[in-house]
């Protein structure tokens, strides 16, 4: 079954590819204003590279993909190549694209910068004068607005800024007519910030964009040095992005995904669509039973209780685990972080049961010697608990509230990939578990409710409803929402799929919702933006791991330890290209288990 | 056949004939597009080696409930095949992916049925961005 986000960014590779293109438009305004003709050669350019990228793109994959690329290629040609003849810049398009993009395998396979294929061409049958740009304080605005892509790969462009502006300055020309005409922000800003031929690596990318800009100034100021040393750094960017494909560790980078639906304020707003009761009767008080922890333990066995959170373990292994652990210093850490952007759930049943809650964790106390109670929540409004529990206000990024990820924040441990918290001595239970441990100890009955979240995303609207495991998710959604058609459930708005017409609610299901379907365009195109493994919680290298899976080479992804996935789904929520990395993420994980 | 009109479907749930895993981008889209537009759609495809990531009805008869509007994406021999089948199950309207797709004896035969057909795309009434324009160019009201 897929599962993906149910909301996606609304950026994507042909915005930020047509944000270059105005840029570039902005670069030629001195060149039109001197030459108006210049404009209609690079409308003739532009519309020639878009008509041959479709066409390669239609015999390739067989659909129209975004050619935006291709009009910045035929952009960046026309602009640095102004004053060619016209019909000598035509062939420069199209040896840029055949040769320097399609060659390759399209779109973001390439190693080299087409652009400077296609000026390398230009260059030896005809030349190429120089500097490129007039000089001209009309460059000003495209040259500040080129500075904003340094965003994409900062590295390599600050480089070469640096080393443009060095040998500038060596050389006594350091003015800013100067850094406009020799291109430094353009260089630095556009060319130099492609994240397909340019590397992310922090050393290597500046200190060869440094040298690159350097040696292009220092001594004698040519085209061919400027354009050559751009392909020799592309080619020593592929070099390095070869060899640094291990896994890069917990992210560094922080997520915010604003919350999609609004928490309940009205307390008694939740809906109950079971015919049990939810207040206890004065001889299942937990006051009055005076149990052991074996008791306890016991109730908990056999009533089955679960993890609520989503990964529906069983709880009574898991204390046991923790039990058995061999650790001095034990941990109680209560996960009521509710991180996904869809749920509601766990913020409404901390702010109604807080005493509840506290008797689970009373109850939990009796069966294991914790050096400590924690709770972690984004949010302390209205929270009503003693101070015998540390309340814990986290960092609001997502997925904050994955178990590991929580513990480093907490409990400032780290926990490998290889290892068990509980194992470990700590242990994670989500809010609801505690409620359902207190429920199924006081009645003594087995677990077969659980609350959880129904949403519309259309009409941002969500209600806490209390179902019972089993009925249909259909007939839960016709309760809260009358005459939706698109059902939706998981674990959270971040691990959605399409509910089945009969399916009904398991142990892991937190959420229900209707919406329409994320626009995932499924693009073959990677522009390499290094979205998903910039914002990977576990670090690990999705867009290979996505590659490598589309190929069909699954045993190959162990290599990038696709088994730590945790199912986030940010990388899916992220890409620019539109696909749905996470669920291939998911398949490997399954795949290399 | 009439021209493919804004209000052709008039009913809230639709036959997808010829979902297909082969043209999944674009099955998927249509899927998408109607269900996105509150159309309970029956995805259907006799193939049973096909693999999809939604419920795909291998036969009409595993259907919840027969819909009274259909939309065909198939080759012009299997289109009359399908059509025979959904003509006996009571269909009223049909929707061809192309003219091309559908032979002039099936049409006699959905007229004599009493079955409403057009052709076109339905991502022009039912898609967003490139597609509404394409309906717009193709005159679609």
């Amino acid at each position: 079954m897929k599962t993906f986000p149910l909301i996606r960014v609304k950026w994507s590779n042909e915005h930020s590819m047509a944000a270059v293109l105005l840029v570039l438009v902005l670069y030629h305004l001195p060149q039109w204003l001197d030459k108006p003709s210049g404009i209609l050669s690079f409308l003739l350019l532009v519309a020639e590279g878009l008509l041959l990228d479709l066409s390669l793109n239609i015999l390739r994959y067989h659909r129209m993909w975004c050619c935006v690329s291709a009009a910045v290629t035929a952009a960046m040609i026309s602009v640095l190549s102004f004053g060619v003849p016209l019909g000598v810049r035509m062939l420069g398009v199209a040896i840029a694209l055949l040769v320097g993009k399609h060659l390759w395998g399209g779109t973001g396979k390439n190693i080299i910068n087409p652009a400077m294929i296609g000026l390398l061409f230009i260059l030896i049958v005809y030349g190429i004068p120089y500097p490129f740009f007039p000089a001209s304080f009309l460059l000003i605005p495209a040259a500040v607005l080129s500075l904003l892509f340094l965003k994409i790969r900062p590295f390599a462009g600050i480089g070469i800024i640096l080393g443009m502006m060095s040998a500038l300055l060596i050389n006594g020309d350091f003015t800013l007519l100067n850094l406009l005409s020799y291109g430094v922000f353009f260089w630095g800003g556009i060319v130099l910030t492609d994240p397909v031929t340019v590397t992310s690596h922090p050393v290597a990318g500046s200190a060869a964009g440094f040298l690159v800009g350097f040696a292009a100034l220092l001594y004698y100021p040519l085209s061919v040095s400027i354009i050559i040393g751009i392909l020799a750094l592309n080619l020593f960017s592929s070099a390095v992005e070869s060899i640094n494909d291990k896994n890069i560790g917990m992210q560094k980078s922080k997520l915010r995904i604003p919350k999609q639906v609004p928490y309940l304020q009205d307390q008694s707003q939740m809906v109950d669509l079971t015919d049990d009761r939810l207040e206890l009767s004065p001889e299942e008080e937990i006051d009055k039973l005076e149990l052991s922890a074996d008791e306890i333990l016991s109730r908990i066995k056999n009533n089955e209780v679960f993890g609520m959170g989503g990964a529906a373990f069983s709880t009574y292994q898991k204390l046991m685990t923790v039990l058995t652990a061999r650790e001095s210093q034990k941990y109680l850490l209560i996960n009521g972080v509710e991180c996904d952007p869809g749920l509601i759930h766990d913020y409404w049943l901390l702010r109604k049961y807080p005493n509840e809650i506290t008797k689970g964790i009373e109850l939990l106390c009796k069966c294991i010697n914790f050096s400590a109670v924690h709770l972690a929540v984004k949010d302390l409004d209205r929270l009503e608990f003693s101070n015998n529990i540390n309340t814990h206000k986290v960092l609001d990024y997502y997925p904050i509230g994955a178990e590991k990820i929580l513990i480093a924040n907490v409990l400032k441990k780290q926990i490998e990939y290889n290892q068990i918290p509980a194992a470990c001595g700590i242990l994670v239970l989500n809010v609801q578990t505690i409620y359902a441990i207190y429920q199924a100890v006081a009645r003594n009955k087995p677990v077969n409710t659980r609350f959880l979240t129904v949403a519309n995303l259309k009409t941002k609207s969500a209600k806490v409803v209390r179902v019972r495991l089993g009925m249909k998710l259909r007939e839960v959604m016709e309760a809260m929402y009358p005459g939706v058609i698109n059902v939706f459930a998981g674990g959270g708005l971040m691990q959605s799929y399409l509910a089945e017409e009969e399916a009904v609610v398991d142990k892991n299901i937190n959420f229900i919702a209707t919406s329409v379907f994320p626009n995932y365009k499924e693009s073959p195109q990677c522009s390499k933006c290094g979205n998903c493994v910039r914002n990977c919680p576990v670090g690990l290298k999705v867009n290979l791991i996505a590659d490598l899976v589309d190929q069909g080479k699954l045993s190959e992804t162990k290599k990038y330890f696709a088994f730590e996935c945790i199912s986030c789904g940010s990388c899916s929520y992220l890409c620019l290209a539109g696909r749905n990395l996470s669920d291939r993420v998911k398949t490997a994980k399954e795949a290399t288990k | 056949m009439n021209k493919l009109t804004k209000d052709f479907f008039n009913d809230s749930e639709v036959l997808f004939v010829g979902y297909s895993s082969r043209n999944g981008a674009y099955s998927k889209g249509v899927y998408q597009a109607f269900t996105n537009n509150n159309l309970k759609v029956y995805p259907y495809n006799t193939k049973e080696s096909a693999s999809y990531d939604i419920k795909v009805y291998k036969s009409l008869a595993a259907l919840p409930s027969m819909p009274k509007n259909a939309f065909i994406l198939l080759n012009k021999e299997n289109t009359a095949k399908a059509v025979k089948q959904l003509i006996e199950k009571g269909i009223q309207k049909i929707l061809f992916y192309s003219a091309k797709n559908v032979s002039q004896e099936t049409l006699e035969e959905c007229k004599k049925a009493g079955v409403e057909t057009a052709a076109g795309c339905p991502m022009m009434i039912y898609g967003t961005g490139f597609h509404k324009f394409h309906g717009l160019l193709a005159g679609v009201k």
